[in-house]
């Protein structure tokens, strides 16, 4: 590396620095989403039928996407109720085949999917030696393997139209392990490091009109962590999923590429590389997230 | 109402306390990984007289292990991999050093079962393990809408899916005699990403996590005589790849065998290796994301990783 490519560098880590600053301080203008079509997994309940409610109000029409039919139906619905345009399939994106084959149907059926939202997610929440062994294959086929299969569907045709966005919910889980998260946490931390690589592997197309975001949330109050329970849930209580839903909007319309919600969660971020991890189990210890999940109780719902 | 007034003064209290000590408590616990690591003061444990399962063993940094593990007096060392050829050739190397007996099976890890049956087998032959280190690993270069699904998903499998069920099969006897050390070797890939294997970074990444929330869940149980290593190396000059050209800071399987029983003898959780890299990860987590692709491009290895998926 000569000097010259060194002064390059510090000179473009100096305006990415000065730009993010400046972001913070200047409200970014929010992109329309009008006309896109927008495929949301896991639509069927929890913050899945929320990002369809948005999408549906900013004109988007919504591509409704779950396992449960009668959920989508439903969230369906709710969508036209609020005059949105919306249309439901019934997917189970742990399976590559239906998730290619339902991706074409909607490219016939609804036209170029510009928006897609990785949204779907389980949670066993057991302890490592508790976990069933299909349990743990499923939650890395929905969690992590389904962001491959949807992205390498969708993906050709942004890159055709240079034009897209592609979000993954992740989970606040993707940037720290956490007792009883052991497959939740790996599958989570898989995700991260996808859409990391997803973003350089984009940006070197050189098409600039695919934008990524990765959004990690703290615990929703939906129900998929129902039981969870930290001793200072004072401090970081579970988040309405409205709020949440709202940020991570505000985000993605504003094309941010990452997006912690709350926001603060970011501090936590810079302390990992620096701080042990006896410190740093101290700082989970004050939480008192250690002992969450021991009242863990989870979505009960017959399979 | 002096209930209340002490519930009052108790909330009123008791937060900015807890805060500060919760401040003086981290700062206190890095200053101690500080001074023990500076003065190399730590508890050191000893492997000799283990039992230590290596998967992956039939070459690279699995081989090195395999033999580093023997020079340091452990008392069986079982090997596995896909190749007999190889497994048996190091086999004859850790029997030629002296110390230890050695095993060797053959076992796909990829395949759930497959490991269930190898490791009853291994526990009637050999007895329990007592340290295991899960080593195997693939890579399949090419951008993510050229890789194959099915080289994804054997990624997985292979990469992060079986440290799952090998972890799953020994932890219970390791808790049982409260002795034991599980090692992964993950990637310095599973701490940030290169674009142009997806798939491996997304594994190693997994495997991070995975080991992050081991680690916790054992503390938390309250068995601190069971380890859990974690290692992310760098570049290592392996054939895994061999094909990726500019190799700043490499190691060689040898350095990252040391480092890793290093790392038991002490029991560290996380070790990043070069050591240069965690400045990386740090710089990587603290500035904005466009910054690390900006080092990305000025240090080529975008094109190294073109180089790369052109090769495979």
């Amino acid at each position: 590396m000569g000097f010259v490519q060194l002064g390059l560098l510090i000179w473009r880590v100096t305006c990415a620095f000065v730009s993010a600053l400046a972001q913070v301080f200047l409200p970014a203008r929010k992109k329309s989403v009008e006309g896109d079509v927008c495929v949301i997994t896991g639509a069927g309940m929890g913050i899945g039928r929320l990002f369809a409610l948005e999408f549906a109000k900013l004109g988007a029409t919504v591509v409704l996407w779950d396992v449960d039919k009668a959920a989508n139906e439903e969230t369906a619905r709710l969508v036209q109720a609020a005059e949105g345009k919306a249309k439901a399939y019934v997917c189970d994106v742990s399976n590559k085949n239906d998730v290619y084959r339902i991706a074409e149907q909607v490219k016939t059926e609804v036209g170029d999917v510009s928006i897609l939202v990785n949204n779907a997610g389980v949670v066993c929440g057991k302890t490592l030696l508790e976990l069933p062994d299909e349990g743990i294959q499923r939650t890395f086929a929905v969690n992590t393997l389904a962001h491959f299969w949807t992205v390498k569907a969708f993906l050709p045709g942004m890159l055709a139209n240079n034009h897209g966005h592609i979000i993954s919910i992740a989970s606040i889980a993707g940037h720290y392990g956490g007792v009883g998260l052991c497959d939740y946490s790996a599958s989570k931390f898989g995700a991260v490091g996808f859409e990391e690589c997803l973003r350089y592997e984009i940006r070197r197309t050189g098409k600039q009109g695919i934008y990524t975001t990765a959004a990690y949330p703290w615990i929703i109050s939906t129900g998929m962590f129902e039981g969870f329970t930290p001793k200072e849930g004072w401090l970081l209580p579970p988040l309405e999923p409205q709020h949440a839903v709202n940020s991570i909007m505000q985000g993605i319309l504003t094309n941010r590429e990452v997006v912690f919600v709350p926001g603060y969660l970011n501090f936590f971020t810079f302390l990992k590389p620096v701080l042990p991890m006896d410190a740093m189990w101290a700082v989970v210890k004050f939480f008192g997230i250690d002992t969450a999940m021991d009242t863990f109780t989870g979505r009960r719902k017959e399979e | 109402m002096a209930h209340f007034l002490t519930r009052v003064l108790k909330a009123l209290c008791e937060s900015p306390l807890r805060i500060l000590l919760l401040f003086f408590v981290v700062l206190f616990r890095s200053c101690q990984y500080v001074c023990v690591r500076v003065l190399r003061a730590e508890r050191r444990k000893s492997v000799s007289g283990e039992t230590v399962l290596i998967t992956g063993a039939s070459r690279g940094i699995g081989r090195c292990l395999a033999l580093e593990f023997a020079k340091h007096g452990a008392d069986t060392i079982v090997l596995w991999g896909r190749d007999e050829e190889k497994l048996s050739s190091v086999k004859k190397e850790v029997e030629d050093i002296g110390t230890s007996r050695c095993h060797y099976y053959r076992c796909d890890v990829g395949d759930r079962e497959q490991v269930y049956r190898t490791i009853q087998k291994v526990q009637e032959d050999v007895g329990t393990i007592t340290i295991l280190v899960n080593n195997a690993g693939v890579v399949h270069g090419g951008t993510l809408l050229e890789t194959k699904d099915d080289k994804i998903e054997e990624t997985l499998r292979v990469n992060t899916l079986s440290h799952f069920w090998t972890t799953k099969s020994v932890l219970p006897s390791m808790l049982a005699r409260g002795r034991g050390h599980v090692v992964g070797i993950a990637s310095t890939l599973g701490l940030f990403a290169l674009p142009g294997v997806s798939d491996y970074v997304t594994s190693k990444f997994s495997l991070v996590g995975f080991y992050e929330s081991l680690a916790a869940e054992l503390r938390e149980q309250g068995h601190r005589d069971v380890g859990v290593t974690c290692v992310c190396p760098g570049h290592t000059t392996t054939d895994m790849f061999k094909d990726l050209t500019t190799q700043p800071f490499s190691l060689t399987p040898q350095q990252v065998a040391e480092q890793t029983i290093e790392a038991v003898k002490t029991n560290q959780r996380r070790v990043i290796l070069p050591r240069v890299m965690h400045l990386t990860w740090i710089l990587k987590s603290w500035l904005p994301g466009s910054w690390m692709r900006n080092v990305l491009y000025v240090t080529g290895a975008m094109k190294d990783m073109d180089n790369f998926c052109a090769k495979r």
